[in-house]
C-alpha cells in the first residue's frame, strides 16, 4: 500500500516536471520570437525603397530626362519630372523630391511630390536617396557643369 | 527513502536539461538577431547607393566634358570639371567621408578594338571615314566612414561614326540622280545608336565645306552591312553617276557629343 502511494506521487511529479520543462522551452522560444526580424518586417522596407528610388533616378538619368528636367528648372520641367517619377515608381509608393544646388538652396520652385505631406511625417520608415546630376548636355545646348543634388524621400502607402 | 531521492534527482535532471535547451535557443536567437540586424546598423544599402551614384555621376561629367570639348575645342575642360566634381562629391555626400581621386587617360589606349590616342583624357579623331570622339578617366573612391579605400573604376564615353558607302539613284525622266551617303553610328561597347533624327545630322556641300546640304533622311537595318544605317540622300547636280563623291557628315548625338567624318566614296547603284 505504501509502495503504491509512493509510486503515484512519483508519477505526479513526472507530470509536473514535464509541464515545467515544456514551459521553460516555450518561454525561451517566445522570448526569441519577440526580437526576431523577419524578411517582411518594415525594418527592411526603407532599404528596399532606397534601391527602388535610386534605380528610378538612374534610369531617368541614363535616358537623359533627369538632367533635362533639373537643369531647365521651369514649372513645366518640374511637372514633367513629377509625372515621370509617378509613372516609374510603384503606385503604392509616395514620393517627395527636393532639388538643391551645392550651397543647399532649394532649386525647385514647385513641389515635386505624390501623396500628402502627412504621409511622410506619420510614417516610421522613410527611405531617402541622394542623387547628384553633374550637368546637362544635349544638341543645341552649351554643355555645362552645374551640379544639382536630388534628395528623394519615399514611403510605402 | 533513498529510492525516492534517486527518483527526484532524475526529475531535477529533466528540468536542468530543459534549462540548457532554453539557454541554447536564446543564445542561437541572439546570434541570429545580431546577424539579421547587422546591415541595418551599418547602412550597407546607403553605401552601395553612394558608390553607384558616384560612378553614374562621373560618367555624366565625362559626357558633359566631351560634349563641351567637341563643340568648343577646350582640351582642359575634363580636368577642370573632374577637379570640381572631386570637391562637389564631398559636399553632396557629406557625412560619408567620400574622397575621390582620378587620373586622365594619356597616350595610346585600346578602346573597343581600336587604338585611341588621348590627351588629358580626351580624343577627337575627325574627318576620317571612321571618326571618333572619346573621353576616358580612371577614378579611385574612398569612403572613410566605413573604411572603404581604393575602390577603382574606369569611365569611358565614346561616339564613333563610320561612313560606309554611297548609293546612286538614277533620276526619272529629266530629273537629276540622287546620292545616298550611308552612315553607321556607335556608342560605348560598339553598340549601334538607333535614336538619331534628321536634326542630329549635318551634310556639308560636296566640295564646299561650311555650306549645309539639304537631304532626305532614312534609317533602317542593312542586312549586307549587318548594321543599323542612317542614309542621307541628296540630289546630284546631273543625271550622270559621278566617279566619286566626297562626303562630310557631322553628327551631334542625344548627349550633345559631336563627331565629324569625311570620306571619298565611289557610288554604287542602289538595289
Amino acid at each position: 500500500m505504501r509502495l503504491g502511494f509512493v509510486g503515484d506521487r512519483r508519477g505526479q511529479m513526472r507530470v509536473i516536471e514535464a509541464i515545467m520543462a515544456i514551459l521553460i522551452v516555450v518561454v525561451a522560444v517566445v522570448f526569441v520570437d519577440l526580437f526576431a526580424v523577419t524578411p517582411v518586417s518594415p525594418r527592411y522596407e526603407s532599404g528596399e525603397l532606397e534601391k527602388v528610388g535610386f534605380n528610378v533616378l538612374r534610369d531617368l538619368d541614363e535616358e537623359g530626362l533627369l538632367a533635362r528636367f533639373v537643369c531647365n528648372a521651369s514649372s513645366v520641367a518640374w511637372a514633367n519630372l513629377t509625372s515621370a517619377l509617378a509613372a516609374s515608381l510603384p503606385t503604392d509608393v509616395y514620393f517627395n523630391l527636393t532639388v538643391y544646388d551645392l550651397t543647399g538652396v532649394v532649386v525647385n520652385s514647385q513641389s515635386i511630390s505624390y501623396g500628402a505631406s502627412r504621409v511622410f511625417s506619420d510614417s516610421a520608415y522613410v527611405a531617402s536617396v541622394t542623387y547628384v546630376v553633374p550637368g546637362y548636355s544635349a544638341p543645341g545646348y552649351q554643355a555645362v557643369y552645374r551640379p544639382r543634388v536630388l534628395v528623394l524621400q519615399l514611403v510605402r502607402g | 527513502m533513498r529510492l525516492r531521492l534517486v527518483r527526484n534527482k532524475q526529475g531535477q535532471f529533466i528540468i536542468i536539461a530543459a534549462l540548457l535547451i532554453a539557454i541554447m535557443i536564446i543564445s542561437a536567437g541572439a546570434v541570429m538577431f545580431s546577424a539579421v540586424t547587422y546591415f541595418t546598423h551599418e547602412r550597407w544599402e546607403e553605401y552601395v547607393v553612394v558608390i553607384d551614384g558616384v560612378e553614374e555621376g562621373t560618367a555624366r561629367v565625362l559626357e558633359v566634358s566631351l560634349a563641351n570639348y567637341t563643340l568648343t575645342g577646350n582640351s582642359n575642360i575634363l580636368k577642370t570639371n573632374l577637379d570640381s566634381w572631386r570637391q562637389d562629391v564631398k559636399k553632396a555626400y557629406s557625412g560619408f567621408g567620400t574622397i575621390l581621386n582620378y587620373s586622365l587617360a594619356t597616350g595610346s589606349y585600346s578602346v573597343y578594338g581600336m587604338s585611341l590616342n588621348y590627351v588629358l583624357g580626351l580624343n577627337r579623331t575627325w574627318n576620317q571615314p571612321i571618326s571618333y570622339s572619346a573621353a576616358n578617366a580612371t577614378v579611385s573612391l574612398n569612403i572613410t566612414s566605413v573604411g572603404l579605400t581604393g575602390y577603382r573604376f574606369s569611365s569611358t564615353v565614346f561616339l564613333k561614326m563610320n561612313i560606309t558607302d554611297a548609293l546612286w539613284y538614277k533620276g526619272q525622266g529629266n530629273n537629276n540622280g540622287q546620292i545616298g551617303i550611308r552612315v553607321v553610328m556607335y556608342k560605348e561597347g560598339n553598340a549601334f545608336i538607333t535614336n538619331l533624327q534628321t536634326g542630329n545630322f549635318v551634310l556639308f556641300q560636296i566640295g564646299s565645306p561650311g555650306v549645309n546640304k539639304t537631304f532626305s533622311f532614312y534609317r533602317y537595318y542593312e542586312e549586307t552591312l549587318s548594321a543599323f544605317v542612317y542614309e542621307l540622300r541628296y540630289e546630284h547636280s546631273s543625271k550622270n553617276k559621278p566617279a566619286s563623291v566626297i562626303a562630310t557628315v557631322g553628327v551631334v548625338d542625344a548627349r550633345g557629343i559631336k563627331v565629324t567624318g569625311k570620306a571619298t566614296l565611289i557610288p554604287v547603284d542602289a538595289p
